[in-house]
């Protein structure tokens, strides 16, 4: 079983650069960081780590990421954007690390 | 008074009779209408004007006894502005506004019965066209709306952040079930995430609809299970009866999580069934609009395209063919862009320039996915983006099926174009300069998008001269 993680899993996969990048459009269009984690990307829910990142710059989300990644080496960690202003719902969604 | 004459009988001129009131100021309940009106020589715009309202409301040719027994002042269409077309002597849009009471709740059919139903055959008139429809709250909050919309549709599939990719199975017709299934497989594998049964896919004697919804459920079943991402295929029920029509949707909603219908030629009470029939089973509805450019072509005579596309909103599909600016079809730029923010936005704002006549609030009726289909390829990505957002469905049919080394790789190219152009936008490239640059640079990684790049890279449709242009705008608000 697969292969395939969604938005961004048919390029190589995204290094630390790509992703702070990312982050920073995330905080840039006024969308909340949330980091999440599982085992199986085909469920629906993925547990969530700490709560979505309401005041977090890019530098704390990184850590963030890193802490997850580090706590749960065999999950796969994946960062959503938040859109609480326009529509309540995830603006973006995307995999930042493989289990180990 | 004699019993000859005990009323004042006979044929009046409609202005001459209430239907054309300058002075009237439209209620916030008002439906109103922009009609572009082309009178026949030598009847004034007025005159023209008052007809149409009159016989899209009350009025017969002739005056009749049971006028006087009903509040005519209330249930009358009013006729109350009449804008000169820049550029085009003798042709006028018509504003008329309707009361909210001349319209059945929940009901197209009855809107359209009532607003398009007899007008457009006058013989004043040499041609008559609906530009747009202001639906007032009060009348949209009869309205379910899209069975699912966009939020819930993106939530089910768990896809965020970029556009959802399709194709149309092709050749049209033909193929056997199994077959069929097969290039579906091919296409889902490869990495779109949905495919698509052609408008006029049904139940043909080489393809019954229970074989391929069989087939195609395995298809979707093996795709799913290889890539770990939700999958799905638009099983067209459009079927002779209604009835038909349930059948085949009871039996769609365990082979794939969305379906499809022609809107149009189904009719809009059978559309409406199968809507209301979708939210109580918790399945994705696409519409197809075949048989539309019949009437939104031309652009003196027929309803404007984004008039059904109010009508596909209200009712209530998750994904409406809209154009694709760049591709085979035809569409005007500007005015497929506005009809994008009709579909997807909560208000969208007069804009003449962009052939929005009224301003739409949406009353909270969710959003609708465009989709974009029709002659599109993975090295206009960029443009389509651009146009586009990442709320949209695009189609790519040739685009896929075509790729020299099949479907999977076609799929794989268009996934690849979609996510390194996503991605760069993101970072903040400006992705129409650099578009190509993107494509190339992605396509180093990606044997699938060379292949498509080389193959499709510079192919596109122009159209010499355009049927369906806006007005240059001096339209005054």
């Amino acid at each position: 079983m697969t292969t395939r993680l969604e938005t961004f899993s048919f390029l190589p996969p995204l290094d630390r650069r790509d992703v702070r990048l990312q982050i920073e459009h995330i905080l840039a269009e006024g969308w909340l960081p949330i980091v999440e984690y599982g085992t199986d990307p085909t469920q629906f829910l993925w547990s969530w780590w700490k709560l979505p990142l309401m005041e977090a710059t890019v530098e704390q989300v990184v850590e963030e990421i890193d802490a997850c990644a580090h706590a749960h080496p065999d999950a796969y960690v994946r960062l959503v954007g938040w859109d609480a202003a326009g529509g309540q719902r995830p603006r973006i969604a995307f995999v930042v690390r493989r289990p180990r | 008074m004699t019993d000859q004459r005990l009323f004042d009988a006979g044929v009046k001129p409609y202005r001459d009779t209430g239907y054309y009131d300058p002075d009237y100021v439209p209620a916030e309940t008002d439906v109103l209408a922009a009609f572009r009106l082309t009178p026949q020589p030598g009847v004034p715009p007025e005159e023209a004007g008052a007809a149409v309202a009159g016989e899209s409301s009350t009025a017969t040719w002739t005056t009749v006894w049971s006028d006087y027994m009903v509040d005519l002042d209330r249930y009358k269409a009013k006729c109350y502005r009449l804008d000169p077309v820049p550029g085009r002597d003798g042709q006028y849009i018509a504003y008329i506004a309707y009361d909210l009471d001349l319209f059945e709740e929940g009901s197209i059919a009855n809107l359209a019965s009532s607003i398009v139903g007899n007008v457009f055959g006058f013989k004043a008139l040499r041609a008559l066209r609906l530009e747009d429809l202001r639906l007032p709250v009060a009348y949209l909050k009869t309205f379910p709306g899209p069975p699912n919309g966009i939020q819930v549709e993106r939530d089910r599939l768990g896809k965020y952040g970029r556009p959802i990719l399709g194709a149309t199975i092709k050749p049209k017709l033909g193929l056997s079930p199994k077959m069929y299934a097969r290039a579906v497989y091919e296409c889902l594998r490869g990495g779109l995430d949905f495919t698509k049964d052609d408008e006029n896919i049904n139940s043909q004697p080489f393809m019954r609809w229970r074989h391929r919804f069989e087939f195609v459920a395995e298809a979707i079943r093996k795709a799913e299970e290889e890539t770990g991402e939700r999958k799905g295929h638009y099983l067209n029920v459009t079927a002779p009866d209604v009835e038909q029509m349930l059948e085949r949707a009871e039996f769609a909603k365990e082979c794939s999580p969305i379906i499809m219908v022609d809107f149009l030629t189904v009719g809009f009470s059978a559309f409406q069934t199968l809507s209301n029939w979708c939210r109580r089973n918790g399945v994705l509805l696409h519409l197809h609009r075949a048989m539309h450019a019949v009437s939104t072509r031309q652009r003196d005579h027929g309803i404007h395209w984004r008039v059904y596309a109010k009508w596909a909103r209200m009712i209530g599909g998750d994904h409406v063919h809209n154009g694709t600016v760049v591709g085979k079809l035809e569409g005007d730029r500007n005015a497929t862009v506005a009809i994008n923010d009709l579909l997807r936005e909560d208000f969208v704002p007069v804009d003449p320039a962009r052939g929005i006549y009224f301003d739409q609030p949406w009353a909270s009726i969710p959003a609708m996915f465009p989709v974009a289909s029709g002659g599109i390829h993975a090295g206009q990505v960029p443009e389509l983006v651009s146009i586009f957002g990442d709320d949209v469905v695009l189609q790519f049919g040739g685009g896929t099926l075509g790729h020299p080394r099949g479907n999977a790789a076609g799929a794989t190219a268009n996934r690849v174009a979609v996510d390194a152009v996503v991605k760069a936008r993101n970072e903040g490239r400006d992705i129409l300069a650099d578009g190509p640059a993107i494509l190339e640079e992605a396509a180093r990684r990606s044997p699938e998008l060379a292949d498509a790049l080389d193959l499709w890279g510079g192919v596109t449709f122009e159209e010499a001269d355009p049927t369906n242009v806006l007005d240059p705008v001096e339209v005054s608000r």
